[in-house]
């Protein structure tokens, strides 16, 4: 029973729960068992006591698994809830961020992977030790990393994944994240990398499928494209006029859609993103987080070879292109049919409406699946947000767990055992999880209810130095610790300084502007991204310049210009300090032989020998590959060779790829 | 006041050269292009710079051809000494994000 599409008055209640009929909940089942079948499958199918299946996920992953994965971790479900909601109270620009992508994909495949490659690396503060040396550039990045995923990436897809539930179920948003995160948790703890990654496949043909489902009905119900283009204009809520005079008033500018709607760049100054900052700004953002983020790199390298890398890439860049069409438009459309609730402006009417007073935008989203979805498929859609949410939740506990416990924990803790290790991992991500929880409350009432805008510069504020530091790091060779940790840190306080002040005075909103000082917080958090940039690269090429250079010996095949140098490298990071060794089993195990009534192998129950092979635990000793193997797979894993015919293929592939994004920019903007 | 005349007259024809023209695009389009006709100048424009690129790629490549020049097998059996250590942090790296 389709339920009515046309604007509802003002006083409909909430939809409660529209999930309930057996079409859309046998679709849901369906789902995970899919899912959890393939995990499974990945799971008995890389054999973990070969050399293969020691690096990476047994280190043959081909380039569409790469391209898709690649996709699948990046769109979670703050993309479906904060893209069609900025797009529906902002118009088109949002979409930039997404097709910014585009070429910034392309330098990770064509700059930095190699580098990443032929460094022989896995983690990214890994690399940044063996480049640097020292340890406090690797132990801040961890940490910062980690602050950056709870704060951006956790809180604000379980939120959106939370807002989704809400509005298809009724449930409050509370209970609602945590279903969602005990199925999450039950999908991470028991797969790895591997399951990850072939799941991600999957996910991503459900995503894009289900997504253009939704589009196709939002498009039919609208009237085309062309009618998108023509009713934007009139999609106003008919309450817009205070309901208190004496407390604040409502301006036109509030509730009526911006006159540049439809346009990808948009005036410098007065633009809700302006131009300079939708090219240069984001791409500094990308360079993170494409180019020097643990989620991202660690899937690049699980790749066969260079070529299925780079062809990866060029795959996730034209799925990249799709977003703009699958939700920015619907957004929009959600905002002509539903105005009064999408786009509504008093406070009072929004708090009843969505339970935050600044805006309703993110239910844009959720709005057109409920409302236009017959059985069945909204229980698709149910489960494409699910896999959305899912897969960059696992992807992103799997990489900030390895983060934890490899680049913290293994560090204050030498002589961890192997077991030690991944039991602290999981706890932490139990860790994570209550943070998440907790921030979600600031989420909600950030960036007058924008998610997107919310994500966008809090990340603007914190990772433009990593990408300055990474980017001068691979490309310059004169680049020194003492440079590059002082630029991180000075990096770091700018933007405190603005992300500190934004959240104590508040973002405001139309109707409430926040009464921050200008030198803080009137430069739009785009400019400021680049700004930040330019002056951590001066802080750190000055310093670096000061300081004493690093011998090019320490450097082969860890910079751009060296990476094809086959000399003898010395590693920074073994002469520094005795590295932590962590102590195979047999050690740890041989350690505790002062007993030796306990000689005899100890009988597991059943119980638990099901429970440590479901997480993944294995305490046999695993046949230690030989010193041949070692060195044989080392090599393999950092050739970056390629196959002449198949990388012009690739290369001509790329050019391609960026004729499309180049077009389609110029005919937006 | 005849040459004073003149730059007057000149200016005035000037101005109305300028309106007449504006007016001409506005009446077609209502912008100054159509946007997929922006969008295929872009493209024309990139597809140059790459060609422009790629040219001057090859041009330099030949010129520091002598300069790159690969293996010498002694070097191969470093790996292992070297990045001894490495390997076994990477072994149980895969471990502990299995």
């Amino acid at each position: 029973m389709k339920a009515s599409a046309t604007p509802t008055s003002t006083t409909s209640p909430p939809q409660t729960v529209a999930i309930n009929n057996a079409a859309d909940i046998s679709v849901i089942l369906l789902y995970f068992v899919l899912v959890i079948g393939v995990g499974l499958w990945s799971m008995c199918r890389t054999n973990r006591s070969t050399v293969g299946g020691y690096f990476l996920a047994g280190r043959n992953m081909q380039w569409y698994t790469v391209g898709t994965s690649l996709f699948a971790s990046n769109i979670g479900s703050g993309h479906f809830v904060g893209l069609a909601g900025t797009g529906a109270a902002n118009g088109l620009a949002v979409g930039g961020f997404e097709w910014n992508a585009l070429f910034v994909v392309l330098l990770l495949g064509w700059l930095f992977v190699p580098v990443y490659l032929t460094a022989g690396v896995i983690t990214m503060p890994q690399y940044l030790m063996k480049r640097f040396g020292g340890n406090r550039i690797r132990l801040y990045l961890s940490l910062i990393s980690l602050f950056l995923y709870i704060f951006t990436k956790i809180s604000v897809d379980m939120f959106s994944g939370a807002v989704f539930i809400q509005q298809a179920l009724g449930w409050n948003i509370y209970v609602a994240v945590i279903a969602l995160l005990i199925i999450t948790c039950i999908y991470t703890v028991t797969g790895g990398l591997a399951a990850l990654m072939y799941t991600d496949t999957v996910q991503t043909f459900v995503i894009i499928a289900g997504a253009f489902v939704l589009m196709g009905y939002s498009f039919h119900e609208v009237g085309g494209y062309q009618a998108l283009f023509s009713k934007y204009k009139d999609a106003v809520p008919s309450l817009h006029d205070t309901l208190n005079p004496l407390l604040y008033n409502i301006s036109d500018k509030c509730y009526l859609p911006r006159a540049d709607s439809f346009n990808l760049l948009r005036d410098a100054i007065s633009g809700d993103l302006p131009w300079p900052g939708l090219i240069f700004g984001i791409t500094i953002i990308g360079v993170w987080f494409w180019c020097s983020d643990q989620v991202i790199i660690q899937r690049c390298l699980a790749a066969k070879n260079l070529t299925h890398v780079k062809a990866g890439c060029v795959l996730c860049g034209y799925i990249k292109l799709l977003p703009m069409y699958l939700m920015v438009l619907p957004g929009m459309i959600s905002r002509i049919l539903y105005p009064n609730e999408v786009a509504c402006i008093v406070p009072e009417e929004c708090n009843r409406i969505c339970g935050t007073p600044v805006g309703c935008s993110n239910i844009a989203y959720p709005k057109l699946v409920v409302a236009l979805m017959p059985n069945g498929l909204r229980g698709l859609m149910l489960a494409v947000m699910l896999a959305a949410l899912m897969s960059s939740l696992a992807s992103i506990f799997n990489s900030s767990s390895t983060l934890f416990t490899m680049d913290i924990w293994a560090r204050f803790r030498k002589g961890a055992s192997n077991k030690e290790l991944m039991i602290v991992g999981r706890v932490w991500i139990l860790c994570i999880v209550a943070i998440s929880i907790g921030w979600i409350p600031v989420v909600q009432a950030a960036q007058s209810g924008q998610l997107f805008d919310y994500i966008q510069s809090v990340t603007s504020y914190l990772a433009p130095p990593i990408g300055a530091v990474v980017l001068l790091g691979v490309f310059v060779k004169r680049v020194t610790e003492p440079g590059a940790f002082w630029g991180l840190i000075g990096g770091l306080a700018m933007g405190l300084c603005r992300m500190i002040a934004e959240f104590v005075y508040g973002t405001g909103s139309c109707i409430f502007p926040s009464s921050c000082p200008f030198v803080f917080c009137g430069i739009h958090y785009l400019h400021f991204a680049i700004i930040l940039f330019s002056c951590t690269c001066c802080l750190v090429l000055i310093i670096s310049f000061c300081t004493s250079p690093i011998d090019e010996k320490h450097l082969h095949r860890l910079v751009y210009n060296l990476r094809y140098s086959r000399e003898e490298r010395i590693d920074l990071d073994i002469v520094d300090e005795v590295k932590p060794r962590i102590k195979t089993q047999e050690e740890v195990e041989n350690g505790a032989i002062d007993n030796p009534v306990t000689k005899e192998p100890k009988k597991k129950n059943a119980f638990l020998r099901c429970f440590a092979w479901f997480c993944g635990i294995s305490s046999e000793p695993e046949p230690e590959p030989t010193e041949e193997e070692k060195v044989d797979a080392m090599r393999k894993m950092t050739d970056i060779s390629e196959n002449k015919t198949w990388s012009t293929v690739v290369n001509v592939n790329a050019i391609i790829m960026m004729c499309v994004a180049i077009f389609l920019w110029a005919f937006y903007a | 006041m005849f040459r004073q005349g003149l730059q007057l007259c000149c200016v005035f024809i000037a101005l109305v050269s300028v309106n007449t023209q504006n007016e001409q695009p506005k009446e077609q389009t209502g912008r100054a292009l159509q946007p997929w006709l922006t969008g295929i100048i872009a493209v024309v424009v990139f597809l140059c710079v790459c060609f422009i690129g790629f040219i001057m790629n090859k041009v330099w490549c030949k010129e520091s051809e002598d300069s790159n020049h690969p293996e010498s097998p002694a070097t191969e059996v470093h790996f292992a000494n070297i990045n001894g250590t490495q390997i076994t942090e990477i072994l149980t790296l895969k471990d502990a994000m299995r």
